[in-house]
């Protein structure tokens, strides 16, 4: 003969023994204690209600102790940095690619526009010392971009000289009107795509880093972990 | 302006009830009841508690056999001397818990 527990009591029991083998892995004097102190409540949706709670608490638990939220809020960081990686290798990949007769064709595929959409910017035309600088920019933010998720602590080194880089490069190539290449983009829309970018990013990149700093420092978030 | 550590609501009203009855051991249930707190905040609490030396957690054994074991709470002299200095300096600040029963 089986002694059956009225369901919700079941549900309860079953809630807490799955809320304990959860945090067992960390915390195995307490997953316990959580587990068995669901026993003792007499009324049995006080029980499950307990145990709702402590299924929280565990699940709250593992998801501190795995680096997960880390890796996000790092690859978070490093996306806008990626993408000023992109910005700035673009216009030195678009200048090779018109050099090797390539790019046409990307284009045409890219934006499925016809082929005499496009006018290409021959090698000459644009200044090779700010496509070297663009790519070394690029580059540069490349580099930060990576070490940022590998929560390595010189990615805002690297940033910072990529910004650097980069911020010098755009001061040249605007100060440079008659470069066919940049009077074509528009110097104008140039500049506003990049101090729109720059509102976005930068004060998201010093935010996320702050928030970085806080995680860290504070521990606040690993109240069981 | 950072906030002062265990300054919490929940902190203060969970220090709150066990200084009623100060060396007192007591059961998380019971804690939850007198508090309010849920046992989703309640564990972290206690388990954060603990981490910091200010609380106490043992197992006490069952009065009658084929009952579990069940966990007990108490603050440690760390524990107390925040408490009621948190309690000094913030007494307005602290809700009146219900009173309620101890495990021993």
């Amino acid at each position: 003969m089986s002694s059956r527990l009225p369901l919700i009591r079941a549900i309860a029991l079953v809630l807490a023994e799955h809320a304990g083998r959860v945090l067992a892995r960390k915390r195995a004097f307490w997953a316990r204690g959580m587990e068995e102190e669901a026993r003792h409540i007499a009324d049995d949706w006080q029980a499950l209600r307990w145990a709702v709670g402590c299924v929280l608490a565990s699940y709250k638990s593992a998801a501190k102790s795995l680096p997960v939220w880390d890796n996000l809020a790092r690859i978070f960081l490093a996306c806008p940095i990626f993408y000023f990686s992109y910005d700035n290798l673009l216009g030195p990949a678009w200048v090779v690619g018109c050099y090797a007769h390539a790019s046409p064709f990307i284009w045409r595929l890219l934006n499925q526009l016809p082929y005499d959409f496009f006018t290409c910017v021959d090698w000459p035309s644009a200044p090779i010392l700010i496509q070297l600088g663009s790519f070394l920019a690029g580059a540069l933010f490349a580099l930060a971009a990576v070490q940022t998720v590998r929560g390595r602590r010189n990615a805002l080194a690297w940033f910072a000289a990529a910004f650097a880089a980069s911020s010098v490069i755009f001061i040249i190539e605007q100060a440079l009107p008659a470069v066919a290449m940049y009077s074509q983009s528009g110097a104008l829309g140039s500049l506003i795509a990049h101090i729109a970018i720059s509102k976005a990013i930068i004060p998201a990149l010093v935010a996320n880093a702050i928030w970085l700093v806080l995680f860290r420092r504070s521990n606040r978030f690993d109240v069981l972990g | 302006m950072a906030r002062p550590a265990n300054s919490s609501k929940q902190t203060r009203v969970l220090f709150e009830s066990l200084l009623r009855a100060p060396r007192s051991w007591r059961y998380g249930y019971d804690l939850s009841q007198e508090t309010e707190i849920q046992s989703g905040t309640l564990y972290p609490l206690l388990i954060r508690l603990s981490d910091q030396g200010l609380l106490e957690a043992k197992w006490e054994e069952a009065e009658r056999p084929g009952r579990p074991p069940r966990h007990i709470y108490r603050l440690t002299g760390k524990g107390l001397t925040l408490a009621r200095e948190l309690q000094s300096f913030g007494s307005n600040l602290i809700l009146s818990p219900k009173p309620g029963g101890s495990a021993s």
